[in-house]
C-alpha cells in the first residue's frame, strides 16, 4: 500500500492524536516504559556512560567526515567477500534494482525485516507493482502491514494498537479463531510467517551498521526474524543508507553498548548478526547472493549542510522520541512521514524538503531532553532552530521541488506577522529608554484588551500559550523603590 | 544508475574535501569499568544468562550432556534432534547415542548434502526436515560474561539454522571460552577472524531466547527463534 506524505497536515493530525484517548494511554505507557528501562540501564553504567557517548559520537563523526574513504573500502570488501554493491541516488533507483532482482530470480515472495530505509523508499509498494509480494516479518511491522498503516515508533511500530485491535485484525485477515491472548497471537504470527520464510525467494533487510574494514553488514534484533530473513531465502538484499558505514569491527564494542541501552534499556539485544559475504559452497548455510544497495536519497544534501550534517550520526534508537514532551503527546503518525520525533523533525525536512515539512521543526519546546538522551550527542535543539530560521527566511531552495504544502499561504502570512512582531520586540530590547517606553505601551494595551487573570487574547498565539497581561508596575520600578526608597520622588519624575 | 566513482565524487564535493589517503584512525578505546573485570566470569555469565530467561547447567562429562538432552527430549512427544558438526558436539557423542535410541537426528546441511549431490532443491528438502526438529544442538565459540551472550562463529561449524529454527536451542560451551566483555571479544575477533582473507560468513551473538514486546509491550518469548535456550557449561574435558 502506498502511503501519502502527510507532513503538510501536521496540525490537523496532531489535534486528532490529542483527542484519541486510546492513543494517549498507549503513548504514555510506552514512552514511560522505554524511559525507565533506559534510565536503569544507564545508571548501571556509572561514569562510563558519558565516555561511551563521547566515543560513539566520535566514531560517527569520524566516519561521516571520511565518508568517501570508508564507503570505498566497504564496497571493495563486500565485493571481495562475494557480494554485489549497487549505488542508488534515489528511491526509484533502489526500488527498481530490488524489483528487477526479484524478477530475475523468479521470486514472487520477499520476506522483510524492519527497516526505516525501506519504509523511506516505499519498497513494498514498488515490489507489489512488480508483482512481488513483500511480507513484513517483525511482529509489530507485520501487524501494521496487515492493518495497512504506518509504524508509529522507530523501535515499537505497533504501540498504538491494543491486544484487542490485534485480535480483531488477525481474525479478519488471517482467518484464524479470535484470541486476545498475546502468547497465542504471537504463536499465530510465528506459524504464518514460518511458512513465508520457507517459501520466499528473496530476503530484504536494512543494516544497523556497515563495517568498512571487513565489508560486513551488522543487524540487531530481538525476535529472530532478521536471522530467518538472512538465512533461508536464496538471495539477501540489504538496503543501507550511506551514513551507516563505520570503520572497524572493534567500533561495534562501543556502538553495541549504547544502542540497545538507549533503545529499550536492554544491555544487549537478543540477536546481533555480523554477516560478511556469501557462502562459498552450495552445502553452506545462508544465501547464495548478497546485494548491498547503498542509498543516497537526499543524504548528500544533509552532508553538504555543515549545520545539519550531524543528523547523519543518528543510530535510530528512538530515545529522543521517548523523552520528547511533544512526541509523548502526539505519537509518531502525527509527524506525517516515517521519521517521527525530534530527530525526524530534522531528517524529514532534509529528505523531502523544507516546504513540505515546514511545521515539523516548530513541533518542539526546545527543552533539550532529546540532546540529553541521544547516545551520539546530536545537538537536536540547535538544528531545529537552524531549520526554523531556514524556513522563515525561505532558504529552502536546496530541497527537492515538490508541490507546496497545503495551507502554505496562510502559514506564510502568519510567519510574516510573527516576524514583524519579533522585529518590534528586538528593537524595543535594544535600549533602556525604548524598552521602558514599550513596556509602558504594553501595560496600557494590557489594561485595554486584557481580561484580568486570564490575560490577553492574541489570535493564533494564545490558543496554546498563556499571554498574561503585563503587571501594573514593572520589576524595575519596584527595584528602584527597594534600593533607594528615599530617592523615589526623584526617579519617578524621570 | 550511479557508479561508485560518481557517488564518492559527490560525497567529496559535499564535504568539501579532496580525494584523500587513509584517515588517521581514532585512538583505541579502553573500557574504564567493566563489572566483569574483577569478578568470577563464569558466575557472572550464569547470572546474566538466567536474568534473561536462559537456563544454564554446569556439566562435567559427555554423559551428563547426553542425560540433560535426553531429559529435554523426554518432555516432548516425538523428538527430532538437530546436531551441529562442531568439535564439541562430536566429542559429546550425541549423534551415536540418540540414533541408537531410535531418535531421529538431523545433521547439518553440509553433511546432509553429502551423497545427495548438489541438487538444486537440496535446500528445499532440507527445510522440510528442519521444521520438524524440536531441539537444535550447537556449540558456542565464545561467550561474554557481562551480558550473558553466546558467540557462534561460522566456519568451524554450521550454527545458523540449528540455533534459530527449532523451538529449543541447546548450546555447548567450555567455561574457558567465557571472556569479560564485547569489546574484549571484538578485539580478539578482529585479530583471529577478521584480519584474514576469509572472514567468517556469519558471527551470531545470542543473548537469551527470542523475544518480542510488540503487542502492548508484553514480553513474549519464542516469537521467531527458540522459546528456550539451554547453555551447558563444560568445566573440563
Amino acid at each position: 500500500m502506498e502511503h501519502e506524505i502527510e507532513t503538510g497536515r501536521f496540525v490537523e493530525n496532531y489535534r486528532r492524536a490529542l483527542g484519541d484517548a486510546q492513543l494517549q494511554r498507549a503513548l504514555s505507557a510506552a514512552t514511560t516504559r522505554f524511559m525507565m528501562g533506559r534510565g536503569l540501564a544507564i545508571a548501571a553504567m556509572g561514569d562510563e556512560w558519558e565516555r561511551l557517548r563521547e566515543r560513539a559520537r566520535a566514531i560517527k563523526e569520524h566516519s561521516i567526515n571520511n565518508l568517501d574513504y570508508y564507503l570505498d573500502q566497504f564496497a571493495t570488501n563486500v565485493e571481495r567477500a562475494g557480494g554485489r554493491v549497487f549505488w542508488a541516488r534515489d528511491a526509484e533507483e533502489a526500488n527498481r534494482y530490488v524489483a528487477e532482482l526479484a524478477r530475475e530470480r523468479g521470486a514472487s515472495l520477499a520476506v522483510k525485516s524492519k527497516s526505516m530505509v525501506t519504509e523511506e523508499i516505499e519498497l513494498n509498494s514498488a515490489l507489489e507493482r512488480a508483482g512481488v509480494e513483500a511480507v513484513e516479518t517483525d511482529l509489530g511491522e507485520y501487524i501494521i502491514q496487515l492493518a495497512g498503516e504506518r509504524p508509529s515508533h522507530i523501535i515499537a511500530p505497533a504501540i498504538h494498537k491494543t491486544r484487542f485491535d490485534v485480535a480483531d485484525l488477525f481474525a479478519e485477515k488471517l482467518k484464524v479463531e479470535r484470541t486476545e491472548e498475546i502468547v497465542e497471537m504471537t504463536a499465530i504470527a510465528r506459524r504464518v510467517l514460518r511458512e513465508r520464510f520457507a517459501r520466499a525467494g528473496l530476503g530484504v533487510t536494512g543494516a544497523n551498521f556497515a563495517v568498512a574494514e571487513t565489508g560486513s553488514i551488522v543487524l540487531v534484533e530481538n525476535e529472530g526474524n532478521i536471522r530467518m530473513t538472512t538465512t533461508l531465502p536464496r538471495a539477501h538484499v540489504a538496503l543501507v543508507g550511506i551514513e551507516k558505514v563505520i570503520p572497524r569491527i572493534e567500533d561495534l564494542g562501543v556502538l553495541m553498548k549504547v544502542l540497545p541501552r538507549s533503545a529499550s534499556g536492554q544491555h544487549m539485544s537478543a540477536y546481533v548478526s555480523i554477516i560478511t559475504g556469501v557462502k562459498q559452497s552450495p552445502s553452506g548455510e545462508g544465501p547464495e547472493e548478497l546485494h548491498v544497495v547503498m542509498l543516497d536519497n537526499g543524504r548528500m544534501r544533509m552532508l553538504a549542510n555543515e549545520h545539519l550534517r550531524e543528523a547523519l550520526y543518528c543510530i535510530r534508537c528512538g530515545a529522543c522520541l521517548n523523552v520528547c514532551p511533544v512526541y509523548q503527546k502526539i505519537g509518531g503518525h502525527a509527524y506525517g512521514w516515517i521519521y517521527p520525533g525530534p530527530i525526524g523533525s530534522i531528517v524529514t525536512p532534509q529528505l523531502i524538503g523544507n516546504e513540505m515539512a515546514a511545521d515539523l521543526p516548530f513541533a518542539s519546546s526546545l527543552c533539550g531532553a532529546c540532546r540529553e538522551a541521544c547516545p551520539v550527542k546530536i545537538n537536536i535543539p540547535d538544528m531545529l532552530l537552524r531549520l526554523r530560521h531556514e524556513i522563515n527566511e525561505g532558504a529552502s531552495d536546496a530541497g527537492p521541488a515538490r508541490d507546496k504544502a497545503p495551507g502554505s499561504f496562510r502559514k506564510r502570512v502568519k510567519r510574516m506577522a510573527e516576524r514583524a512582531v519579533f522585529k518590534v520586540w528586538a528593537s524595543a530590547m535594544k535600549g533602556r529608554r525604548r524598552y521602558e517606553k514599550a513596556a509602558g505601551l504594553a501595560r496600557l494595551a494590557g489594561e485595554v484588551f486584557g481580561n484580568g487573570a486570564q490575560g490577553v487574547r492574541v489570535p493564533g498565539w494564545s490558543v496554546t500559550r498563556d499571554f498574561p497581561a503585563p503587571a501594573r508596575r514593572s520589576f524595575r520600578e519596584m527595584w528602584v523603590e527597594i534600593q533607594q526608597p528615599r530617592n523615589r520622588k526623584q526617579h519617578n519624575g524621570d | 544508475m550511479a557508479t561508485k566513482e560518481d557517488m564518492l565524487a559527490r560525497i567529496r564535493r559535499a564535504l568539501g574535501r579532496a580525494e584523500g589517503n587513509a584517515p588517521e584512525p581514532l585512538p583505541a578505546y579502553v573500557d574504564a569499568c567493566s563489572p566483569a573485570r574483577d569478578g568470577d566470569l563464569v558466575e557472572l555469565f550464569c547470572k546474566q544468562s538466567r536474568a534473561l530467561g536462559a537456563q544454564v547447567a554446569r556439566v562435567r562429562s559427555a554423559d551428563e550432556i547426553k542425560e540433560y538432552i535426553a531429559g529435554l527430549a523426554a518432555e516432548g512427544e516425538q523428538t527430532k534432534l538437530a546436531l551441529s558438526d562442531g568439535e564439541l558436539t562430536r566429542w559429546s557423542g550425541l549423534g551415536e547415542y540418540f540414533s541408537a535410541q531410535g531418535i531421529d537426528v538431523l545433521h547439518t546441511l553440509g553433511e546432509y548434502a553429502e551423497g545427495r549431490g548438489h541438487a538444486g532443491d537440496l535446500m528445499e528438502s532440507y527445510k522440510r526436515e528442519l521444521v520438524k526438529v524440536n531441539i537444535g544442538v550447537t556449540s558456542a565459540d565464545y561467550a561474554i560474561a557481562e551480558t550473558g551472550t553466546l558467540v557462534l562463529v561460522s566456519g568451524g561449524e554450521q550454527h545458523r539454522l540449528f540455533s534459530l529454527v527449532p523451538p529449543v536451542h541447546v548450546c555447548l560451551l567450555e567455561e574457558t571460552r567465557i571472556i569479560e566483555s564485547l569489546p574484549v571479544f571484538l578485539a580478539l575477533a578482529g585479530q583471529k577472524y577478521y584480519s584474514t582473507e576469509s572472514a567468517p560468513l556469519a558471527t551470531t551473538f545470542i543473548t537469551g531466547p527470542s523475544r518480542t514486546a510488540d503487542i502492548e509491550l508484553s514480553l513474549t518469548l519464542g516469537v521467531h527463534g527458540p522459546r528456550e535456550l539451554h547453555t551447558l557449561l563444560i568445566g573440563s574435558r
